[in-house]
């Protein structure tokens, strides 16, 4: 039996998602985006709800680094609301969405037979409807508040992460590892949480992570039609008060697209380096 | 003798094809009415082909698959698995070691942490000492240094190396009766004999019984005590291994002697092959009378009609089938002769 000396040393977590320049270049992105979530309302220059801070739909400059909006507010100052709103409600729902998918596929997957095929259907009967106009019906039926909108993204997104929980489950409940666990005297509980759950997490996790973005463009969406919550300042709202002053201020729509543009970005090269991360055959190479 | 697992009539019985609100279309019979018993100490070996039901006998003595029918008993009480206690305390004395070490070790746990599962579970030591007792009985499995394997992840490991962790998982209760499935046929040849010398030495040493399924009969002779040979869910023939080896008194028994590779080519090319023709029927339509007629070389008329019960033929070998008495006619692969002459 040759000794195992010569085992190459299991590189670390960090490691194999810095492998990634995408990855490394998105959390950066999203780091900054969530400092200046969480740090917006101290380091706004101006009141991002004070109308006339300045000339009205002032060009980007030095005082107003991303202009002034048709009432000449602070276009920078509102963005950097405007980016907590719209991770909040991201996060907010992926969150949702995440532990309602995880529950239901886990509990299909793990059951499997008529529990799995009754939840399944209730689960399809969910993906059928087209998923922008449920929320817009939504929205307009509950009003527009936040938690409303958080609440219609997450029931439109759990179906997504039931089948991929189930589908995971599915395989890695006849696992050996999972009847060699079962052996071991290790509970129904454990077996979910401990043995199969870690396994089928990579994808939940990468999923997840898209689903902030998804969520996000789903709020933008919404509050361009007018159905986000008005007295919430979001990137939506942002483009959508600008709607008509787009080709007279570009700044006002500019800057809040890109805002969304580089969230969703860097969220999606995050979930790709976290892919790698939690892929435990790319551990080893 | 006094058993230390016994089976009787044990079934398994799968509805295929049932869906919310739709009958099943059919049952499979993978395990149909099987005796068997094991002794303290004892290796049996049970042979058959893919499909004969081999690896569902052994999940469901583990209680990994429900039985339709028959009983299991343990040290001469019944096996019940229906709670927590009842489970715990059958997987103290019965473990498992699966057919494949890449798929039977959990990657996301490393091998301190799998080994550490059933330690807690059962109380073995304090949880303080997990690492040192981990530390024994990778060493017991011969994987030493072991503070090299602890902290590792399976990925990092081969075949032959998983499965010693998988011995030692399985050997961490203390237990003493191992059901085996087939444990070295996913391995390098090379590495089978390896694990097949600690499997006996771990026998000798501990006092084991195992439950060894398999379909290579030259693992068969070189561990087993005795051989239990299934055929299509049922049991065709049982006995000693040297009994059956040096005179088969089934003719399945017979061809799977016959399709045994043969170590020397001079006598490889010497015997004739009773060869099998056809595939295992459906388990799910199993073939009248006695279920292995259809592809039979010795088989007449009544074969397909009724159903040949076991009969004694000498110590504990016994066989189902009508002409067992006549076996000595039948076309013998010659290096069968061979190993009686020994």
């Amino acid at each position: 039996m040759s000794a195992a000396t010569d085992l190459p040393a299991a590189p670390t977590r960090w490691r194999i998602f810095a492998r990634g320049k995408g990855a490394i270049a998105g959390a950066a992105i999203l780091v900054v985006l969530l400092l200046l979530a969480l740090a917006g309302s101290v380091v706004a220059p101006f009141d991002p709800d004070k109308v006339g801070a300045g000339a009205t739909m002032a060009m980007p400059g030095g005082t107003h680094w991303m202009g002034t909006d048709e009432l000449g507010r602070d276009v920078f100052s509102r963005i950097l609301i405007g980016i907590k709103v719209s991770l909040l409600v991201g996060l907010g729902a992926a969150a949702v969405s995440t532990g309602l998918g995880v529950v239901v596929g886990g509990v299909a997957g793990f059951s499997g037979g008529l529990i799995d095929d009754a939840l399944m259907r209730i689960t399809e009967v969910f993906q059928v409807i087209p998923r922008f106009f449920l929320a817009v019906l939504l929205v307009a039926f509950f009003g527009a508040s936040i938690v409303n909108i958080i609440a219609a993204i997450a029931i439109l997104s759990w179906p997504e992460v039931a089948r991929i929980v189930r589908a995971e489950f599915l395989s890695l409940r006849s696992r050996q590892f999972v009847d060699a666990a079962r052996v071991a005297g290790a509970s129904v509980g454990t077996l979910i949480f401990v043995e199969i759950l870690p396994n089928a997490l990579g994808p939940v996790v990468v999923n997840a992570t898209l689903q902030v973005g998804q969520a996000m463009l789903l709020e933008a969406g919404l509050s361009y039609l007018g159905l986000g919550d008005p007295s919430q300042i979001s990137l939506g709202l942002m483009l959508h008060q600008a709607q008509q002053i787009m080709r007279a201020a570009w700044w006002t729509t500019a800057f809040p697209g890109a805002m969304i543009f580089l969230a969703v970005l860097s969220l999606n090269l995050v979930g790709d380096g976290l892919n790698d991360v939690l892929n435990p055959r790319s551990r080893g190479r | 003798m006094s058993a230390l697992l016994e089976v009787r009539d044990l079934q398994v019985h799968f509805p295929i094809g049932a869906r919310l609100l739709r009958p099943p279309a059919g049952v499979v019979r993978a395990v149909d009415g099987v005796s068997l018993s094991i002794a303290e100490g004892e290796v049996l070996a049970v042979v058959g082909e893919s499909g004969c039901g081999k690896t569902t006998l052994a999940r469901a003595v583990l209680g990994l698959t429900k039985p339709t029918g028959g009983v299991i008993r343990f040290r001469g009480g019944d096996v019940a698995l229906q709670s927590t206690a009842e489970r715990n305390a059958y997987y103290r004395q019965v473990q498992m070691v699966f057919q494949d070490p890449f798929d039977s070790l959990n990657p996301r746990k490393t091998v301190l942490q799998t080994l550490a599962q059933p330690l807690r579970i059962h109380s073995i030591v304090p949880a303080g000492e997990f690492r040192a007792e981990a530390t024994r009985l990778l060493e017991l499995v011969g994987l030493s240094p072991a503070a090299l394997y602890l902290d590792r992840y399976p990925h990092q490991f081969s075949g032959g190396q998983r499965q010693r962790i998988c011995i030692a998982r399985a050997l961490a209760v203390r237990p003493s009766l191992i059901v085996a499935d087939e444990p070295v046929s996913a391995l390098d040849i090379s590495i089978r004999a390896q694990i097949l010398t600690l499997l006996r030495r771990l026998q000798q040493e501990l006092g084991l019984s195992y439950l060894f399924i398999t379909h290579d009969l030259g693992v068969v002779r070189s561990l087993c005590d005795r051989v239990v040979v299934m055929y299509l869910g049922r049991v065709v023939e049982e006995g000693r291994t040297e009994d059956i080896f040096a005179g088969p008194r089934h003719p399945y028994t017979n061809a799977l002697l016959a399709a045994c590779p043969l170590p020397d080519p001079v006598r490889a090319r010497a015997r004739k092959r009773a060869t099998l023709t056809g595939d295992v029927p459906s388990p799910v339509n199993p073939p009248s009378g006695c279920r292995f007629h259809p592809r039979c070389p010795v088989a007449r008329e009544i074969c397909g009609r009724d159903e040949p019960a076991a009969r004694e033929f000498g110590p504990g070998h016994r066989s189902a089938c009508h002409f067992a008495a006549e076996a000595d006619t039948w076309e013998r692969p010659a290096w069968q002769l061979a190993v009686t002459a020994e």
